[in-house]
């Protein structure tokens, strides 16, 4: 580089630098702040990062699936979404990061409780918490929303316990999101018509939710399937970009864990929270479901709840089926 | 030769410079224009955020009410209403937290324009399209600005032919918080917001 070129180059670049540091950032963390993002930075940079303590984790898609697609076309797309985090390559080496399809589950419930769990991928229409009253607004989830995922974790460390994965599966509308769903093909879904929306990529979506089912949150880069924006005819986001390979690289660097690794969930296998082993309904306030007492909602003061710190011996047994009603598929891993 | 050399050098620095600061933005959601904020919006009000306070339902859920002193009214507030409450799904009890990628989060003392649905006397509202609902306002230089809160969200929207298809949202940059509330006002004058105004 020429003396009269390199001051001026330098300049230029400090220039740009001046641009808030944080717009430099790629990639996103969630983490346990709870205030307000302030500025205009992508990133909340305060609290503890989300993170699995134990990365061998279970996922189950509820087995009564979805209106729009068949539970087999459901699996494939959840299975591949997962994969696609799962066989990232770090280096030579996978992350440290292992999931282990389980069931079909029963569970339209994101819960977190002392009886088992289930990291639960579920399509639910109605749009709602199936254990609110109708007529609640706790019952109803963002009509605006095709999906949510909703993570337990711990308040301070941000260690997450369960992550569930909710999908919106009512017909679109002007007043409403939600499917058409499909398997779309690599040349993108088909485009709808005024009277009848095109289908949404389940796997572009899905995979885009496994991102913060890991506990990453979203990405300043465009082509990252953690960017928060996309286009329905866009399967784009089934690939990852190097800025989402570096955020899961960076969070679950390769380590020793393999396919045949222990996925149960903290609490325990729970594959079916809906209905006991009789059949009976599983009351959603029934006592001792849910960590801490259960409590109540009147006047928006409840109550605190404790998190499973010790599995009762009692479920041990539950553990255990759940163990041997695991159905462990062959896993593509790579090397 | 030397001149040439020195024009690849500076481009090369402002592109490589851009390529750091190049621009972005978890659940996903259906991005609303503003139009549409005031449309699907049974209330709106400017206020500060006086608390918030996380409760549990028997079902276990977590969910958090965040009182809002109102400030001024824009639509919908009763008379004698001086304080409005927005409930969020999520929230924390003790060293058990539950997330919902989305949800908007509010700071104690901070001032946020809000479009909300349902609520009414002794009910909470929620905040219309997770946090699309939420405008924060900020002081800079003398100058009230309005940004929208979009943290979590992956947004999308449906193109008239049924697709989906790229959208800014209500509020792709900031704005001077008097234009913003020009610009409502006259979405709701002009019946965007339907026919109870």
């Amino acid at each position: 580089m020429s003396s009269r070129a390199f001051p001026s180059a330098v300049l230029v670049f400090a220039v740009f630098a001046c641009i808030p540091p944080s717009d430099v950032a790629a990639y996103c963390r969630m983490t346990t702040e709870t205030q307000a993002q302030v500025g205009d930075a992508p990133c909340v940079e305060t609290g503890a990062p989300f993170f699995w303590k134990h990365p061998c984790l279970s996922y189950a898609i509820d087995e009564r699936g979805s209106r729009w697609m068949t539970n087999e076309e459901i699996e494939e797309a959840v299975d591949l979404s997962f994969e696609t985090w799962e066989n990232v390559d770090c280096g030579g080496s996978p992350p440290n990061l292992v999931f282990t399809p389980s069931g079909p589950s029963t569970c339209r419930r994101p819960e977190f409780n002392n009886n088992g769990n289930v990291n639960t991928i579920a399509f639910l229409d109605p749009w709602g918490n199936p254990c609110a009253d109708r007529n609640d607004i706790d019952y109803r989830y963002e009509p605006f929303a095709l999906a949510v995922t909703i993570v337990w974790r711990n308040g301070s460390s941000g260690e997450m316990f369960d992550a569930d994965i909710m999908v919106n599966d009512q017909l679109s509308s002007s007043v409403n999101a939600g499917g058409p769903y499909a398997n779309c093909p690599d040349t993108g879904c088909p485009p709808g018509s005024a009277g009848s929306p095109g289908p949404s990529d389940l796997r572009s979506i899905v995979t885009h939710e496994i991102g913060h089912f890991i506990g990453i949150g979203h990405s300043n880069i465009e082509d990252a399937t953690m960017y928060a924006k996309t286009e329905q005819s866009s399967v784009s986001n089934r690939t990852l970009a190097q800025d989402d390979i570096n955020a899961v690289c960076d969070i679950y660097p390769p380590g020793s864990l393999d396919q045949f690794c222990d996925a149960t969930p903290l609490g325990g296998l729970g594959l079916n929270c809906e209905t006991d082993e009789f059949g009976e309904p599983v009351a959603c306030d029934e006592p001792g479901s849910v960590p801490g007492n259960g409590g109540g909602c009147s006047g928006g003061g409840c109550s605190a709840g404790d998190a499973p710190a010790d599995v009762p011996w009692a479920t041990v047994l539950l553990v255990l089926i759940g163990l041997a009603a695991m159905r462990r598929r062959p896993r593509r891993r790579h090397a | 030769m030397l001149k040439l050399k020195s024009l690849f050098v500076l481009v090369g620095s402002v592109l490589g410079a851009l390529l750091l600061v190049s621009h972005a933005q978890g659940s996903v959601v259906q991005a609303l224009a503003l139009n549409e904020l005031v449309l699907h919006a049974d209330q709106i009000v400017l206020g500060r955020v006086l608390f918030s306070e996380t409760f549990q339902c028997p079902d276990g859920q977590f969910g958090t009410w965040h009182r809002i002193q109102i400030e001024e009214d824009i639509r919908g507030i009763p008379e004698d209403e001086s304080e409005v409450i927005i409930e969020t799904l999520g929230g924390r009890i003790g060293d058990l937290a539950m997330h919902v990628e989305g949800e908007p989060a509010f700071s104690v003392g901070e001032r946020v324009v809000v479009f909300m649905r349902g609520g009414g006397p002794y009910t909470a509202a929620r905040p219309v399209g997770m946090g699309q609902g939420v405008m924060r306002v900020r002081t800079e230089q003398g100058t009230e600005t309005v940004t929208q809160s979009r943290e979590g969200m992956l947004l999308m929207r449906r193109s008239g032919r049924g697709g989906w298809q790229k959208s800014v949202g209500a509020l792709p940059i900031k704005e001077r918080l008097d234009a913003f509330l020009s610009k409502v006002r006259f979405l709701l004058q002009d019946g965007a917001g339907g026919d109870d105004e």
